[in-house]
């Protein structure tokens, strides 16, 4: 005799993750269910015996000091981008000049919002990580490896020769779609090649400027592609170029 | 010596405007927050890199490496939950340092289907209340890592499912299968006879 209610339930029950009324009706269950009431019995039994026996690993005493010490020797992390205040201001105003402007504004102001899409996603690969799901400079390991994870195929070269070398990639998220992200190096920078598919396609090699990185984007074959990087303008048109010829 | 000052101490002195593009601009407030907020994660972060790597000394190693990487990146950081997003940087310098080291294991062994089938639950549940610290740590230890990351971040940690979601990257429903999966391996491995817990 099985029981039809999922054993993860039964977890969530235990872990308080169950609203209220779902919480009751588990209870009210489990009264007549011997099943679920064992496995409810034993996970609680498990937690008690994980948590009772000291399993918390303390990180050595010294860890701290020695932690300190490195950080004293790092530059003082300075804060990047614009401050809050600023943004709102900055709304403010965009929003009073948009009562009064048009179409053609509303274009750049679009991409506007993408290439900052772009280099938060750039800067959050670079923060949390991973920047790499696939650590790799071999254009033959990382292009099949997008396979199945997209619904498109980007393209991958390893430009190593040329000064640029591949290390990898990652599948990450613009606005809620899935892109291909590959990540270069250029000597101490990081190169993000996002890939996804077009909307609409463009001929033209757009570049700007976010917060302190440049951002180059193009269209090719019915993809969107958008380097961005804290390498100078140049370098990164150059890098462009060589992922386009 | 650690170079952050005491906030209230700090008279903010209207910067040169000579010093605007400096790297080392200073902001007393913005490294006071990190000490504030980051430094006292260090117990959690340890506790996460113990459980994944496996080793004390490795474990040493990552966090420090993730804490640099924290304190150059805390600009950055806007969101309200500093442990998750600490939590996050340490368990992916953890899987960076398994990946590196594939060798010595990770992967391997990990296979979603591959579940103990439930026993008898009142003989296994008494099993599991006398199992003492070593069977228990050793039986998490084997556990494989995408497994033991869950339940340390839950039964250890204390983490809540969306918690555990956004530090492993995963989503809420893997989250919650992982968990009942791991702690069912874990009451497999404590009723199994003591001898049999030994590996070869």
């Amino acid at each position: 005799m099985t029981c039809a209610v999922p054993r993860e339930r039964v977890h969530a029950w235990v872990d308080g993750e169950l609203s209220v009324e779902a919480a009751l009706e588990a209870e009210s269950h489990a009264r007549d269910c011997a099943e679920c009431a064992a496995a409810y019995r034993s996970a609680v039994a498990l937690r008690e015996a994980l948590r009772g026996a000291g399993l918390v690993a303390a990180p050595p005493e010294s860890l701290e000091a020695r932690l300190r010490a490195r950080l004293g020797r790092e530059d003082v992390p300075a804060r990047r981008g614009i401050p809050a205040w600023a943004a709102v201001a900055a709304a403010l105003v965009l929003g009073a000049a948009l009562g009064a402007l048009v179409a053609p504004l509303r274009e750049t102001i679009r991409s506007r919002s993408l290439d900052e899409t772009l280099v938060e996603a750039h800067a959050r690969a670079l923060s949390t990580g991973p920047l790499t799901e696939v650590a790799s400079s071999d254009q033959h390991t990382v292009k099949p490896w997008f396979a199945g994870k997209l619904d498109f195929s980007p393209k991958v070269k390893d430009l190593a020769a040329e000064g640029f070398p591949l290390t990898g990639g990652r599948v990450d998220r613009l606005g809620g779609r899935p892109a291909a992200a590959l990540a270069y190096r250029r000597s101490k920078h990081v190169i993000d090649l996002f890939v996804w598919v077009a909307p609409s396609p463009s001929r033209a090699v757009l570049t700007s400027r976010v917060r302190g990185l440049d951002v180059v984007r193009w269209t090719e074959d019915d993809l969107a592609y958008a380097a961005v990087s804290d390498l100078n303008e140049s370098e990164l048109l150059a890098f462009a170029d060589l992922v386009r010829r | 010596m650690f170079p952050f000052p005491d906030p209230r101490g700090n008279k903010i002195v209207a910067p040169a405007v000579s010093t605007k593009r400096r790297p080392r601009l200073r902001e007393p407030g913005r490294e006071a927050e990190f000490e504030r907020l980051v430094l006292p994660l260090l117990p959690s972060a340890y506790n996460l890199a113990r459980w994944l790597t496996r080793n004390d000394h490795d474990a040493d190693d990552v966090v420090q490496e993730a804490f640099l990487r924290a304190y150059r990146f805390f600009p950055s950081f806007r969101g309200t939950d500093a442990r998750a997003w600490v939590l996050t940087i340490v368990r992916n310098a953890c899987w960076t340092f398994l990946r590196a080291s594939r060798a010595r294991e990770v992967v391997a062994g990990f296979d979603e289907t591959d579940e103990p089938a439930d026993a008898a639950a009142s003989a296994e549940e008494d099993l599991v209340r006398r199992a003492d610290g070593a069977r228990l740590a050793r039986a998490l230890d084997e556990l494989p890592a995408e497994f033991r990351e869950v339940v340390v971040l839950r039964e250890l940690e204390e983490l809540s499912y969306r918690e555990i979601a956004e530090v492993a990257g995963i989503p809420v429903g893997t989250v919650m299968s992982r968990l009942a999966r791991g702690r069912r391996r874990l009451q497999a491995a404590l009723a199994r006879p003591a001898a049999a817990g030994v590996r070869p």
